[in-house]
């Protein structure tokens, strides 16, 4: 066993600066090996993604003239799209508020507010997050490639114009968890807010039906407008169905952009609002 | 680095009921000062830990470490190195290796992971956990976790350690580890240390400088062996017998005859109904060689014998329980309650 003398020369050098880059990393991987941790969470949602994939090909793909009230069987390569969407949607919606609510119920808050500004916490979790979720459905769809043989939809080439939407999709999200965090943080418990976003993107976005059904209904069409995730996937479609589609990118990627920027400045500025209410009622670790 | 704290004023509200925890308090640390924070419960030792880690705001004053504003917390969080123990390890990740948090927070505070990694496992050998390096925090004892929090604190070697209870719930041997290194880290990289405990054999053996709070108010400031000699001077040692004794009795005489407060009274194992005591009493209303005379007078009076009487210098705590007013019983059980809330 080691005693102090032999201890001390080794405290000599000095820490460096708190780094940006140095701490997102760090919670990225505590935020990966925590849900490692939790085994059969994580094999469960790899299982169902698996079947989920076998359901659509075998709905999908084995008998392309089956039409079920006029829309073509195909309509589920169209839907799978979403639905692939959705589930890493959820994750970067519910990463940074959820996640905070987690540290405030378990006692980490404090050493989190401690370290951390909002956004390396947000970055670093949602990736942790985005990363897991993707994981699960990239091993599913490469196990439903390999044995199913189920193509691949869109092209290489399109690959950059599908990055940059689900780079843009994926912070859009993040930006309105900022902001549900700064309501989180104010209360310090859970008001539901995310998963009433998260049904309503599900609902009204466009992952199960094309949105253009909902232009009769005005309270769904608008509902449907201030969803980020609409213009994604327009984007999107247009980029894996259609042929004119750079014009729908930069359109539907501007407007991500601009969603972005707003909510997620309006976010940082809630937070920290928040943040400076707690530190001033003393309650950062009460929980 | 010097800590500089200027009128320092803090309310909290609670249930609409608005509680002063901090009043208008100054004070100043030098660097390397190992300074020992005491006070009752609820009197704002805690809250002026936070303060200085930046986890509470201040209603009004100031405080400056470095010369750096609590305001700029980004700064202040570089320089020092908090520790709250009281929370028995709520702070770490459950679901995490004792490995895998300490090298999280240590990325966070800036640590190169090389020398992080040599600072873990030396700690981790040292603090006897080395074994239980792979074990999820989950899975650990709460003396095990509060370890754990020690190392995390140390890691970064902070140029001001902000210890809150840090020992509570170490075993003896545990805790003069802890004890031991905080020694050589205060005299060694000159670390300023600014401890609050409720165990003051520690904080009488590690501070050369105690500040003690009641109420939100600094009411003294001294070294703790300049405090016990001020103690010392109210303090009587008395060895005697009596035939007929009651210990309520015994008090409630010494209250109202010579206008004491009895601390300790213990018999004798000397012999079989023997009936000798040792107690220790602080003179309050009257100056010591007058209540050491009417102490005298009262047990002869009562068919007593005196063997030995004389004033004595207390230890830390019986000083502290003197100047606070407060009895030793009340105090056992504010410490039990504390433990127990920690170990939920």
């Amino acid at each position: 066993m080691v005693n102090v003398i032999e201890i001390l020369p080794f405290f000599v050098e000095k820490s460096k600066k708190h780094n940006f880059f140095q701490k997102t990393k760090a919670i990225i991987e505590a935020k990966i090996k925590t849900a490692l941790n939790y085994k059969s969470a994580f094999f469960m949602t790899l299982f169902l993604n698996i079947v989920y994939f076998f359901m659509f090909y075998f709905f999908g793909e084995n008998d392309i003239s089956i039409k079920i009230h006029g829309v073509s069987i195909a309509y589920f390569q169209y839907a799978f799209v979403g639905l692939s969407l959705q589930m890493v949607v959820g994750t970067a919606l519910a990463s940074t508020e959820q996640n905070i609510l987690q540290e405030i119920i378990t006692g980490t808050w404090s050493s989190t507010f401690f370290f951390f500004n909002i956004i390396e916490y947000a970055l670093g979790t949602s990736i942790a997050g985005i990363f897991l979720s993707s994981f699960s459905i990239l091993v599913s769809y490469f196990i439903a490639t390999v044995f199913l043989k189920v193509p691949f939809w869109f092209s290489l080439n399109f690959t950059i114009y599908l990055a940059i939407l689900f780079l843009l999709i994926m912070l859009s999200y993040i930006s309105i968890s900022i902001f549900f965090s700064s309501i989180s943080i104010w209360y310090k418990k859970n008001i539901g807010l995310t998963k009433m976003f998260y049904e309503l993107t599900k609902a009204f976005t466009g992952i199960t039906f094309p949105i253009i059904l909902l232009k009769g209904y005005p309270v769904a069409w608008f509902i449907s407008r201030i969803m980020p995730l609409t213009y994604g996937l327009e984007g999107i479609y247009a980029t894996l169905f259609s042929e004119d589609f750079i014009r729908s990118v930069l359109v539907n990627a501007s407007i991500l952009g601009g969603f972005t920027f707003t909510i997620g400045i309006f976010g940082v500025i809630l937070v920290n609002l928040s943040l400076k209410k707690i530190r001033k009622e003393g309650s950062v670790s009460i929980y | 680095m010097s800590i500089k704290i200027s009128n320092l004023t803090k309310t909290y509200k609670v249930k609409g009921r608005e509680i002063t925890a901090l009043n208008n308090i100054s004070l100043s640390i030098k660097e390397g000062e190992f300074l020992g924070l005491l006070g009752p419960n609820g009197a704002g030792k805690t809250t002026l830990t936070k303060i200085l880690a930046t986890l509470v705001s201040p209603d009004q004053g100031t405080a400056f470490i470095n010369n750096i504003n609590i305001k700029n917390s980004k700064k202040i969080r570089q320089l020092i190195g908090p520790l709250f123990g009281e929370n028995g390890g709520r702070s770490l990740y459950y679901r995490l290796s004792i490995y895998d948090n300490l090298i999280f927070y240590s990325s966070l505070a800036g640590v190169p992971k090389k020398i992080a990694k040599k600072r873990i496992n030396l700690l981790l050998d040292y603090f006897e956990l080395d074994k239980y390096r792979d074990v999820l925090v989950m899975k650990l004892s709460t003396g095990m976790k509060t370890k754990v929090l020690f190392i995390r604190t140390l890691i970064p070697n902070p140029k001001i350690l902000l210890l809150d209870e840090p020992t509570l719930g170490f075993d003896a041997n545990t805790a003069d580890k802890a004890r031991n290194i905080l020694e050589y880290f205060n005299k060694k990289f000159k670390t300023t240390i600014i401890l609050t405990s409720h165990n003051f054999q520690e904080v009488d053996s590690l501070t050369e400088r105690i500040v003690l709070i009641d109420k939100g108010k600094i009411i003294k400031d001294c070294a703790p062996e300049s405090f016990k000699q001020l103690a010392s001077k109210n303090f009587i040692d008395i060895h005697f017998s009596i035939k007929k004794f009651n210990k309520e009795i015994f008090s409630a005489l010494i209250s109202q005859v010579i206008g004491g407060q009895l601390v300790e009274i213990k018999r004798k194992e000397i012999a079989k109904n023997a009936n000798i005591f040792n107690a220790r009493i602080v003179a309050k209303k009257f100056p010591i060689n007058e209540t050491i005379a009417l102490l005298n007078n009262m047990i002869v009076e009562r068919g007593g014998k005196v063997f030995q009487l004389q004033p004595y210098q207390p230890s830390l705590k019986e000083a502290f329980l003197a100047y606070l007013n407060s009895s030793e019983k009340k105090y056992e059980e504010n410490i039990e309650q504390k433990i127990k809330i920690r170990n939920r």
